[in-house]
């Protein structure tokens, strides 16, 4: 079930309905298992394709079954192993392309996020965070929930428990349905018109990088390499987050406050904060599972005082290395996680050292500098864009890139996108800056019925335009592939 | 449940009055000259279609409530200007004149024009004329025309799902003369994209497109003017320069492909039970003897044309050296005094064909 489509949109609003005409006794135990089978079996064609997740899942169920009956370290660990062997397999991750895979098609969408519920939720209940006793309803239920079935957002255990007891109790005021509505709305508007546009500008830029017949000088290759990651980001960005807006809105018609999963990355100054506002969910759950534990385990083994500070550094690496890999199961992205290991583990060693040479007082006044801000925010920027070329390439054509390139072009690259990015945002603050200043007499509309719903349904309306007239062709929903 | 009902449907009763709002400011802009009954789409960008391509696409179901005999003016933009429906029609009167020629139009667009003429209804096209202006132009490659392989006709067929492609041909998903209908209904979403976003977009794009390959075009002398620029040797060769860019081969060939469409789109015009006159459309003399494409044209379209003289109802004309270059405001399109001249000999000639039809 497509995303963007009229069917999606019908399902959404049976949903509802059903949700709440249904006795409140039967809403959690089957209106809404019914609700995320149905959804679930819109992207299979006959049930041996559900097999496998099937499996998976409960696979899942019953190792946390061994872990609430004998919460051993043992347990714990061959549960994880057991889990995380199951999921590689079924990811099909090109490492272990020679260990012999199912041999029919099946549906693989929503793995990677099932996994990181069931690990939080193995994890938990051995360390005591976890007391509930879980059903498989509820287990179901909480992996399975239609709303962050594809892409998350990542939602705690306990949050989602303490949400689900209120289901259907809790009356919608009118300003919260008219936000819901407009959140929605606001998120199809981002897929269908920006994410397209800058889609569109990105196979522009990458079409010239692929064509065999297309003659370039270097100074060609780097412009329309620095424009195809420039644009591709935009796309991730408006594609991704828009569909979490959409998602998070329909959520609260059922009663979920579902988490952020961006607040405004693009104006991070460094690659650190960038992670704390981009898919947040998904930082999050590596930075609790993975960079805490680790960087217990490294002050644990190696006591050295003067190396802690750097303990960070490595447990970032290594912490977004696995963050890159688990993306996809192709060479591609093992760079992809050595770019963002990289990336990260260097921001916090730049932090470290500078902290070291300047002292904390001069560091911090440093980092408020406005031209050091833009500067971080534009250098981010581009990293990240650089970094994505893992996303939308394969591996034959990052080699041929770097190769033709090099690791100083690579740099050219870095440096004159960041430059052009820190000079695009400031402009892009100064325009919003001008826009808030000359709107502001005018806010009171902003709270007018007729302006609110007027402005909403026009929004509606030129979605509709753009949707029907197939102006360009929308994009799918990027995260699904991951 | 209540408040998200209750929300539903005050959104739905505003996206209505938007909807309606736009359906009458689209009458307001664009009146509508459905019951004219004729399409022109040199008068595409005054009607609430813009590009002729969704003219035709969008425009052509008019059509199908009308008895009229029809002529179908078919080709590239030098078909558009060259022959105006309003001097065909007089000498023809006992015909309406249907203009459907586009710029940049190869073989491949005009056989996609054609095969909607053929969703009309039998009586509407079965005694109609097609006249086929060609020239070397209209033998370009779809690979090397059209960006994303298809024309801009196609492209409009399907763009608002009024027409599904089923084996390669489009089938309109109602029956014709319902179509009218359903694009009333898509006024106010076309009201839209009139305001200019097609053409900025469908600009921006051909811009990139040709920009960035290796073949260069010089739009500067593309510029179209009713006063001609004298045309002195700097004008001939940016002219002969972008010629040679737009049809893009290096080995200045034409490819078999567009004959060979040539030959299918006559083909269906006899299934149709209509008739075809293949016009060899006029050029400047120095355009003719600077292309470098124009002798391998010459060579090609004669084994075709005499196979497609043998369909039966294929008819052939040759005007290329009909026109004086003074005629021509550019290097392919007439002035608008020229025009006059070219229908002037195009209507007799098919009156002459349709004389020794009766005969026989």
């Amino acid at each position: 079930m497509d995303f963007i489509s009229l069917r999606f949109n019908v399902f959404v609003l049976a949903a509802v309905m059903v949700f709440y005409l249904c006795p409140d006794r039967y809403r959690v135990r089957i209106a809404m298992p019914l609700l995320d089978v149905i959804f679930i079996s819109s992207f299979v064609t006959n049930i041996a394709q559900l097999l496998p997740m099937a499996a998976f899942l409960l696979l899942g169920f019953l190792c946390i079954k061994v872990i609430e009956r004998s919460p051993s370290r043992q347990s714990v660990i061959l549960s994880i192993a057991a889990i995380l062997a199951a999921f590689i397999y079924l990811k099909k991750y090109a490492f272990f392309a020679f260990v012999p895979g199912i041999t029919w098609p099946y549906l693989a969408v929503g793995l990677s996020y099932i996994v990181f519920r069931v690990l939080h939720v193995l994890v938990d209940t051995y360390g005591g965070a976890l007391k509930e006793r879980m059903s498989l309803v509820t287990y179901f239920n909480y992996n399975c929930l239609f709303l962050s079935f594809i892409s998350g957002p990542i939602q705690r255990f306990q949050e989602y428990r303490e949400q689900e007891r209120y289901i259907g109790k809790k009356e919608m005021s009118r300003g919260e349905v008219f936000n819901s509505f407009s959140r929605i709305i606001n998120g199809y508007f981002k897929i269908a018109v920006f994410s397209t546009i800058f889609l569109s500008a990105h196979n522009e830029c990458s079409v010239r990088l692929n064509s065999a017949d297309y003659e370039f000088n270097v100074l060609n290759m780097l412009i329309m390499y620095s424009g195809a990651c420039l644009t591709y980001t935009l796309y991730f960005y408006y594609n991704f987050a828009g569909y979490m807006d959409a998602v998070i809105g329909i959520g609260r018609f059922f009663g979920f406050e579902l988490p952020e999963n961006f607040n405004r990355p693009f104006t991070s100054e460094g690659f650190l904060e960038f992670w704390s506002r981009w898919h947040i969910t998904l930082s999050d759950w590596f930075k609790t599972y993975i960079f805490n534990p680790l960087v217990k385990v490294f002050t644990y083994e190696w006591s050295y005082p003067k190396l802690i500070p750097y303990y960070g550094a490595l447990a970032y690496f290594i912490t977004f290395f696995l963050m890159g890999v688990w993306h996809g199961s192709s060479f591609s992205f093992l760079v992809y996680g050595l770019f963002l290991g990289l990336g990260v583990s260097v921001n916090k060693f730049y932090e470290v050292q500078m902290r070291k040479m300047l002292g904390k007082v001069s560091f911090n006044r440093l980092s408020e500098n406005k031209i050091h801000r833009l500067i971080g925010a534009g250098l981010t920027y581009s990293y990240f864009s650089i970094a994505l070329t893992c996303l939308w390439t394969d591996f034959d054509k990052l080699t041929w890139l770097f190769n033709k390139m090099g690791f100083f072009g690579f740099l050219v690259v870095f440096a004159a996108a960041g430059l052009f990015s820190s000079i695009v945002m400031l402009s892009v603050s100064m325009l919003k800056h001008l826009w808030d200043k000359s709107v502001k007499g005018i806010s009171f509309l902003s709270r007018d019925f007729y302006f609110r719903q007027g402005y909403l349904s026009f929004k509606v309306f030129l979605l509709i335009a753009i949707v029907v007239s197939k102006f360009f062709a929308i994009p799918e929903f990027v995260y699904k592939a991951f | 449940m209540k408040p998200i009902l209750k929300q539903l449907t005050i959104l739905a009763v505003f996206f209505a009055a938007w909807y309606l709002g736009a359906f009458g400011l689209s009458y307001i802009i664009y009146p509508d000259q459905a019951g004219t009954a004729s399409i022109d789409t040199e008068e595409a960008s005054k009607t609430i279609f813009q590009s002729p391509a969704r003219y035709a696409a969008l425009g052509l179901p008019s059509l199908a409530g009308t008895h009229n005999n029809n002529i179908f003016l078919i080709g590239s933009s030098n078909v558009r200007e060259g022959f105006r429906p309003h001097d065909l029609g007089a000498i023809l009167p006992e015909y309406s004149v249907q203009n459907l020629g586009m710029g940049a139009s190869n073989i491949t667009q005009a056989k996609d024009v054609v095969e909607l003429i053929g969703l009309l209804p039998k009586p509407v096209v079965r005694d109609s004329i097609f006249v086929l202006g060609i020239w070397y132009g209209s033998f370009v490659d779809d690979k090397t025309h059209w960006a994303d392989g298809a024309s801009n006709v196609a492209r409009e067929e399907t763009r608002y799902g009024l027409y599904k492609i089923s084996g390669g041909q489009p089938r309109p998903v109602v029956e014709m003369r319902y179509l009218p209908y359903l694009v009333t209904a898509l006024r106010p979403f076309l009201l839209l994209q009139a305001v200019n976003m097609y053409e900025f977009t469908e600009n921006l794009k051909t811009v990139a497109h040709v920009f960035f390959r290796e073949r260069k075009i010089d739009f500067s002398a593309f510029r179209q003017e009713e006063r001609a620029p004298v045309q002195d040797a700097a004008f001939r060769g940016k002219a002969l320069k972008f010629w040679s860019g737009y049809m893009g081969t290096k080995d200045r060939l034409l490819k078999e492909e567009q004959f060979e469409k040539l030959l299918e789109l006559c083909r269906r015009v006899g299934e149709s039970g209509a008739r075809i006159i293949i016009v060899d459309m006029p050029l400047p003399k120095w355009h003719r003897d600077g292309s470098p494409y124009y002798a391998d044209y010459e060579l090609k379209k004669t084994s075709y044309i005499n196979e497609a003289l043998k369909i039966g109802c294929v008819r052939y004309f040759n005007m290329q050296g009909a026109a004086a270059d003074n005629d021509f405001r550019d290097s392919a399109h007439p002035r608008a005094s020229a025009a006059k001249d070219w229908s002037a000999l195009l209507g007799p000639r098919i009156r002459s064909m349709l004389d020794e039809e009766r005969k026989v």
